[in-house]
């Protein structure tokens, strides 16, 4: 009997609202005291197909999935013929057995709990669609959770459609509940409650448009591009209450144009994309360091090149976003590694953005970005704007917008500012803005742009090492490597893990200090070429030998991880 | 308020002398001192070429960007600050070719913006070549056997576009192009106004004798009437001997900004955002 750990997967075709139900019984269970990990694979389709969500439920809290299911409830026959693998003995598969016909597949130790569900669906409750939530209620009773848990959740998701509905829900999960009586007693999971509350379950992308929302962020431009698209959608949710103008572009030049356009008018600003979209950005990017304007940009990656897998998971553009844009890069790259981080980096971005003048990209990917994650409410208490030098009153005579300054940055004026007004110009310029192919000039400006850098340094988040210091193994990794390395670490039980946090500008000293120690450095990465072992080489002289690379599009697990060791 | 004196920046203008730009410069200063506008108020921007070179010489605020991206530029300053005064002025390789998709995206949107595009059916700064509104047959060191394609009808294009409104000036008549820009400016949304302007250096067919000998103003037309789409439509496919200048088409209708409920609580640009509360959002995740 295992107490208080639950792995669940619903599988069936795409537009089967597999998400939906998956996201219900992951709040059930939230509200239950549970922390919950979930994940979605999907295929790049609308309808058909085979989409499944892996909930990985525990009284800890998890970055990563188990390729284990104690439950799995199947809306096709795929589901089971590719996952019927992973069923631990004794765990059950949850299906409609006027549906599916299961009788060739071997399944092993697994219970078969086949039951007419949409039949009942109609006949008791005069709605087909009430399936999902009549298997919510059997999972609910074979494992012995709280149904009136339940009922509250379903309570809150359809307080809008009034109180039959929720009647209507309620009866379904207590029909479920019923059904589950006799396979619950023999069933090997039990959750009874946990004590985890007030948490939040949230993605990686949903987090970081939190981190801009509350750093002030009032202008989003942005071109649908999977797997970032649900920070464009939840910006444009918000933007009637927080008075942030959402623009849906033409294409992604025209968004990262005109947030630079908004971040000159002194508004802080973002856009977010995938990869191709961030190809299309490079020239803006570049654009935004020439002109010295602050803005941030999201990359959520996906695997490439070109459209790649669309809906999958990768790290693969991490010299993309180094290198976007002509020129020597004048930008900070970020890589949150957790979905804190994810909120906390991308409420820094902005603050850097306008201290340094400069954009700002975070980078992290499809699995941090649109995986869900159980954590408190963040913690905004310490949070402090700070817009740099950035004057909004007359700065006076002979103003200067590219002044030559001790650290690099000039105070900058806005539209609008009487006495301050200025050229931006993207043509090398002097320190009135204006046009000159001067050619001590130029050195000066060039040095004054990568001068930021340097002084940024101190401001960018520091490489971590994670665990204990004199460990045997050390896995060094970045943004969702971090979770799935510490769980690693935990299963080797001697190991710990270097974090790097920001990709540009390098921190080599530290790199370099904390590698020299490592006994036995193991690079982790989701990509082919190991970008990141390749950028530590390039600064510290270090090449990691030792290397555990996915690039298949499906994200790692600590298993994964382990027997490559 | 500003004089002309007002609107000197630290460099004079180096283009060609006789360039077409110094009439889009001399009408546009004067626009910007009849209109009584605060030079610190207004935001121009421009793409890359030689008409783009204005931005330097013209004392407002003022963001020179990439080739062709003005607009979505313009589209983030006004949105950011609906206050300002943007004008946008660049190129016809900029608007009409690299930058096209922008150009007609942005008058959908009918963004309160000053499109003034200085035509001269040439890319300019890069020595030559033809642009996508050179003649057909039109010979440059791109094309040594002359432009296979038809021109891009600007004016046709913007009145397809739902562009509210739709004008084309003439570098060489200065006085009647300070009134369109005045004009335009007042309108709210956005407005294009197409500048025919010769390029003395590169196009030696489009020039200012070639232009004085073929414009006339729709204004002067009796019963023309800026309210017939059709109508002006019709006009705006008269290229030849007649080339018509002025507004073609003019018509209200809300603005973005009258709409994007974002704007809905006030000025971006002024927005408080020392603290903002963020504690609803957390509550729907939990
Ligand atoms: C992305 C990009 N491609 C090409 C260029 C080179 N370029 C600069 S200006 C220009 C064309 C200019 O023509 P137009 O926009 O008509 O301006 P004009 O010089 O005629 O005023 C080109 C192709 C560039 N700056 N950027
Ligand atoms: S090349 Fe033509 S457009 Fe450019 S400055 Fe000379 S005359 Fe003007
Ligand atoms: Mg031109």
């Amino acid at each position: 009997m295992k107490q208080g750990a639950l792995n669940l997967l619903i599988g069936g075709p795409a537009g089967a609202g597999i998400e939906k139900s998956g996201k219900t019984i992951a709040l059930s269970f939230l509200r239950g005291g549970y922390f919950v990990f979930g994940n979605v694979e999907h295929m790049s389709r609308i309808r058909g197909g085979n989409n499944f969500l892996r909930l990985r439920i525990d009284e800890k809290p998890h970055a990563s999935h188990v390729e284990e299911i104690d439950v799995m409830i199947a809306l096709d026959k795929k589901t089971v013929e590719e996952h019927i693998g992973e069923v631990v003995d004794g765990g059950a598969v949850i299906y409609d057995s006027d549906d599916l016909d299961l009788s060739e597949i071997d399944a092993g130790k697994a219970v078969m709990i086949g039951v007419p569900l949409k039949k009942m669906a109609t006949e008791k409750l005069g709605n087909a669609i009430m399936v999902n939530v009549i298997s919510l209620g059997l999972v609910c009773g074979l494992v012995d959770f709280d149904v009136s848990v339940i009922k509250k959740v379903l309570g809150k998701v359809f307080e809008k459609k009034g109180a039959e509905i929720i009647k209507l829900n309620e009866k379904a999960v207590d029909i479920g509940h019923e059904l589950a009586g006799k396979w619950a007693g023999d069933f090997h999971v039990k959750m009874s409650g946990g004590k985890a509350v007030g948490n939040m379950f949230i993605e990686g992308n949903n987090a970081f448009a939190l981190g801009a929302l509350k750093a002030g962020c009032k202008y989003v431009g942005e071109y649908p591009m999977t797997p970032s698209s649900s920070i464009l959608h939840f910006m444009a949710k918000w933007a009637e209450k927080y008075g942030v103008v959402v623009k849906h572009t033409e294409d992604e030049i025209s968004a990262c144009n005109s947030v630079i356009g908004a971040g000159f008018a002194g508004v802080r600003s973002m856009a977010a994309t995938s990869g191709g979209g961030l190809a299309l950005m490079g020239e803006a990017i570049g654009l935004a360091g020439m002109n010295e304007v602050p803005c941030v940009i999201a990359n959520v990656m996906r695997p490439g090149p070109a459209t790649g897998l669309p809906t999958r998971t990768d790290q693969g553009d991490l010299r993309q976003v180094i290198h976007a844009g002509q020129g020597d890069p004048v930008k900070i790259v970020l890589l949150p590694g957790s979905v804190e981080e994810c909120f906390y980096f991308g409420y820094q971005a902005f603050n850097l953005a306008e201290k340094y003048q400069l954009p700002v990209i975070v980078c992290f990917d499809k699995h941090m970005g649109e995986g869900y994650f159980t954590v408190p409410p963040f913690d905004v208490s310490t949070l402090k704007v700070d817009r740099g030098k950035l004057i909004t009153e007359n700065p006076g005579e002979d103003y200067k917008r590219y002044l030559q300054t001790e650290d690099g940055m000039s105070p900058r004026t806005i539209p609008g500012v009487k006495g301050g007004i200025h050229r931006s110009t993207s043509d090398e310029h002097d320190e009135y803005g204006d046009m000159t192919e001067d050619a001590e000039n130029r050195n000066l400006m060039v040095e004054k742009r990568m001068k930021k850098l340097e002084l940024a340094m101190s401001d960018c988040p520091k490489p971590e090492i994670i665990g204990d210091e004199g460990a045997e193994i050390t896995f060094v990794t970045w943004g969702s490597g971090v979770g799935i390395c510490k769980e690693a670490a935990e299963i080797h039980g001697n190991a710990n893990i270097l974090q790097i946090k920001t990709a540009w500008p390098f921190h080599t000293k530290e790199v370099k200090e904390i590698l020299k120690s490592a006994k036995r450095p193991i690079l982790v990465e989701h990509n082919y070429g190991g970008q990141m072992g390749g950028l530590i080489a390039e600064h510290t002289g270090i090449i990691l030998e030792e290397r555990i690379l996915r690039y298949d599009g499906r994200p790692m697990t600590a298993k994964y991880i382990t027997d490559k060791i | 308020m500003a004089e002309l004196k007002d609107l000197q920046t630290r460099q004079n203008p180096n283009w060609c002398p006789g360039c077409g730009n110094f009439g889009i410069q001399a009408a546009l200063k004067s626009a910007i001192v009849n209109l009584k506008l605060e030079p610190s108020n207004i935001a121009i921007s421009t793409g890359i070429g030689c008409g783009s070179k204005i931005n330097q010489w013209i004392e407002t605020y003022g963001f020179a960007g990439l080739h062709g991206r003005s607009i979505p530029v313009a589209m983030g300053i006004k949105l950011a600050n609906p206050e300002l005064t943007v004008i946008d002025l660049s190129g016809d390789g900029d608007g009409y070719g690299i930058g096209m998709c922008h150009f007609i995206n942005t008058m959908r949107r009918n963004i309160d913006i000053t499109y003034i595009v200085q035509n001269n059916q040439i890319y300019g700064l890069t020595l030559g070549q033809t642009s996508p509104t050179s003649e057909k047959g039109a010979v440059g060191p791109s094309t040594p056997h002359g432009v296979i394609e038809e021109p891009v009808n600007p004016i046709r294009l913007a009145l397809s576009s739902a562009c509210t409104f739709v004008a084309r000036g003439f570098a060489g008549d200065i006085p009647h192009l300070t009134g369109l820009i005045e004009e335009a400016v007042k309108h709210r949304g956005f407005a294009l106004i197409d500048v025919l302007q010769p390029c003395v250096t590169f196009n030696k067919v489009n020039t200012h004798d070639f232009f004085r000998e073929r414009v006339y103003k729709l204004s002067e037309v009796s019963e023309y009437d800026v309210s017939n789409l059709v109508r002006a439509y019709e006009v705006a496919g008269e290229w030849g001997d007649k080339i018509p200048i002025g507004v073609f088409y003019k018509v209200e209708k809300p603005t973005y900004e009258d709409s994007d409920v974002g704007l809905k609580s006030g000025n971006p640009m002024k927005a408080d955002i020392s603290d903002v509360n963020v504690q609803e959002v957390m509550s729907s995740f939990m």
